[in-house]
């Protein structure tokens, strides 16, 4: 990779109790591509993913050994706030997870609680802007005092990740965001992350190949708890090096 | 064969559940149309009361008033010698001084503070003859309301023949009116059952609850937020959580007991003062509030606070924002209870006292006062037969009082259930 990278994981292990979910991972993911985590379910790629940006260890008994350098910085340096860590790597859930509030009281969350806008109409620009980069805003500007709630569940994850790009973060990780929704509203967020790239790093876990094809521009394959491959999705899934990769494309596992 | 023979049998297990279950339905239903029926036929009389229209001459002489008595004097005159004027006026054939006591005793001694007021506001009335609507004594208004009867044998009744011939006479004169009992609700306790009211005992229990309310719902919640989201898992949170639900099941009159001994005796706090029975309340509400609270935002989905951590807020901007609106339903579900449990309760209330006599309603926390169901208690310890519908009216007011409860806490679950939209 010619650029610094924005997350490298440097023999990062996670633990739940005595439970070693991921085992010594060493990795670099690169700036303003989509990266995609893959491999069978349990092997960990979401525990990697909730690792990047300090939420795994909001799980009871849940630790991490190891180190994530985040724009060259330590984020499990003693001195660093996780609620900061938070602000600055959004995150997006399999289910949409939209507040039971407003439309518009979901996407000021962020603004407000991090103070970044003055006045109401500055809050208000917000919004709307986030609304607009997920292209949500048309169809719900007149209805921004109703609840999240009431919105399509295609149109509630667009409103997450509008939610999660308010605060104007530097990475946004999305854990398996397609995977409740119909292909319609798929096609309407994957196109929407191909966007996103142009402003930060998004990395994905995803179960779909077909999927990890069509967006990623590097994957990750995971193997319980282990990385066994980094590559193009075009070499990995066309010619892989390793068999358990082999083996799990050719539907033999996971 | 094997096969049909067991469908039969699930299916008579099932119409044998069922029926059961219908069954059990009927008789809470039943108990509870009897209660309701049982508690109006007693109690709702209370809510009217009976009158005598006599005509009064406030004589100064009779009165024993001085020329220009100040308004003390007014109030302290003698209406009782007035109104026996006005009966002995009535039924001049009445002679004897022990028949116009009977005759006198028909009457209630509410008739002479109806006079007092008046003739206190417009002093002009001294000299004029006043038109008033008496409200006749307990025992003439039991005999007008059918509880008292003529055939009962007269050493088993409190009024003599002659009595109620003198009741009867107003009866037949058109003298005797119905009026809606307005004291029922604006008075305080009276020994004089036609006079009791409820106001003490609504106003003293209110402000006990509120209070108790007022300490029990900000701690409770905060407690279970604490337990729920903050503390640690450990021996310590395990036994406190353990004790917490037994505390939720200790006999109320403990805590009356612990009410007396801490704020009474060692506290000094004043007996009969709804501050103390406001914070013995709490003590006894806040298991139920804490317990509630704490379920409420267990069964929140995980991805709520997820959401709100993944942004960026700190766990406890978390739990205010997202988690506590979204388990408010739950929450005001359990603070209700708790309310209709404290305003119910009366053993610990007899202990820190407050089960004394009180005349006026209470106008601050220190006062000493009473409250509904210790009211219910000493009316229903009285002897006077008037204090039987007295007892079932104070019933109803308390049974209204947790039926407004109710209907405000459904109004607020769906109000404020962010789940609903």
């Amino acid at each position: 990779m010619t650029d610094r990278p924005l997350f490298r994981c440097d023999t990062l292990s996670c633990f739940y109790g005595d439970k070693e979910a991921i085992k010594s991972v060493t990795m670099e993911i690169a700036d303003k591509q989509v990266t995609a985590f893959m491999g069978p379910s349990g092997c960990g790629k979401s525990t990697v993913l909730r690792a990047l940006n300090r939420m795994h260890e909001t799980a009871p008994r849940a630790r991490v050994e190891g180190s994530v350098f985040f724009n060259g910085a330590d984020l499990y340096a003693p001195d660093v706030d996780p609620v900061d860590v938070r602000a600055d790597i959004g995150m997006v859930f399999q289910k949409p997870n939209p507040f039971p509030k407003s439309i518009f009281d979901n996407i000021a969350f962020g603004p407000r609680i991090h103070g970044l806008a003055s006045s109401r109409s500055e809050l208000e620009g917000r919004v709307e802007s986030a609304l607009r980069r997920v292209g949500l805003w048309e169809e719900v500007c007149d209805r921004l005092k109703e609840s999240a709630l009431g919105l399509s569940g295609g149109q509630q994850q667009r409103l997450v990740i509008a939610r999660a790009i308010s605060t104007e973060p530097k990475a946004l990780l999305l854990d398996e965001p397609c995977s409740a929704l119909d292909p319609k509203a798929t096609e309407t967020v994957e196109a929407l992350i191909r966007e996103l790239r142009d402003l930060f790093g998004v990395v994905i876990v995803t179960h779909s190949l077909a999927q990890a094809r069509r967006i990623a521009d590097d994957m990750v394959f995971f193997y319980f708890g282990e990385m066994i491959e980094q590559g193009s999705p075009e070499a990995i899934l066309e010619n892989p090096t390793d068999d358990r990769v082999r083996g799990y494309l050719a539907g033999r596992t996971g | 064969m094997n096969k049909l023979a067991r469908r039969a049998k699930r299916r008579a297990f099932e119409l044998a559940f069922r029926s059961a279950g219908f069954v059990s339905l009927a008789f809470a239903g039943g108990t509870l149309i009897l209660l309701v029926v049982g508690v109006l036929g007693l109690g709702l009389s209370a809510f009217w009361r009976y009158e005598v229209e006599l005509s009064v001459t406030l004589d100064a002489e009779t009165l024993s008033l001085a020329d220009d008595p100040t308004e003390a004097e007014l109030l302290a005159a003698d209406y009782r010698g007035a109104i026996r004027e006005a009966l002995n006026e009535r039924f001049p054939e009445v002679r004897e001084t022990k028949n116009l006591r009977a005759l006198q005793a028909l009457i209630s001694p509410g008739a002479e503070f109806m006079l007092a007021g008046r003739a206190a506001k417009d002093p002009g009335l001294i000299g004029e003859m006043v038109r008033v609507r008496a409200p006749v004594s307990d025992d003439a208004e039991m005999y007008l309301k059918g509880r008292i009867r003529r055939s009962d044998p007269p050493d088993r009744r409190t009024l003599t023949d002659q009595q109620l011939d003198w009741v009867d006479a107003w009866r037949a004169d058109g003298d005797v009116r119905v009026a809606f009992n307005g004291d029922f609700l604006a008075n305080g306790d009276s020994s004089y059952p036609e006079l009791a009211g409820v106001a003490a005992g609504v106003l003293g229990s209110l402000i006990a609850v509120g209070l108790a309310i007022l300490i029990a719902a900000p701690l409770g919640v905060a407690t279970a937020v604490l337990l729920e989201e903050f503390a640690p898992k450990n021996r310590l949170t395990d036994f406190l959580e353990v004790n917490i639900n037994n505390l939720a099941a200790v006999p109320s009159i403990v805590f009356g007991l612990l009410g007396l001994a801490a704020f009474v005796v060692f506290f000094g706090m004043p007996r009969s003062a709804p501050l103390v029975g406001g914070i013995v309340l709490s003590l006894m509400t806040l298991p139920t509030i804490i317990i509630s609270s704490r379920a409420a935002l267990r069964a929140l989905p995980q991805s709520l606070k997820e959401g709100a951590l993944a942004l960026g807020a700190s766990r406890l901007e978390a739990v205010v924002n997202p988690m506590l609106p979204a388990a408010a339903p739950g929450i005001i579900t359990g603070v209700i209870i708790g309310f209709a449990q404290a305003l119910g309760e009366t053993a610990p209330l007899l202990l820190i006292g407050m089960v004394s006599f009180v005349a006026t309603p209470p106008t601050s926390v220190l006062d000493p006062s009473s409250a509904l169901p210790v009211l219910v208690y000493l009316w229903a310890e009285s002897p006077e037969i008037a204090f039987v519908e007295k007892t079932a009216g104070a019933v109803i007011v308390l049974l209204s009082l947790l039926l407004l409860l109710n209907a405000a806490a459904a109004y607020a679950r769906r109000r404020f259930d962010p789940y609903q939209h």
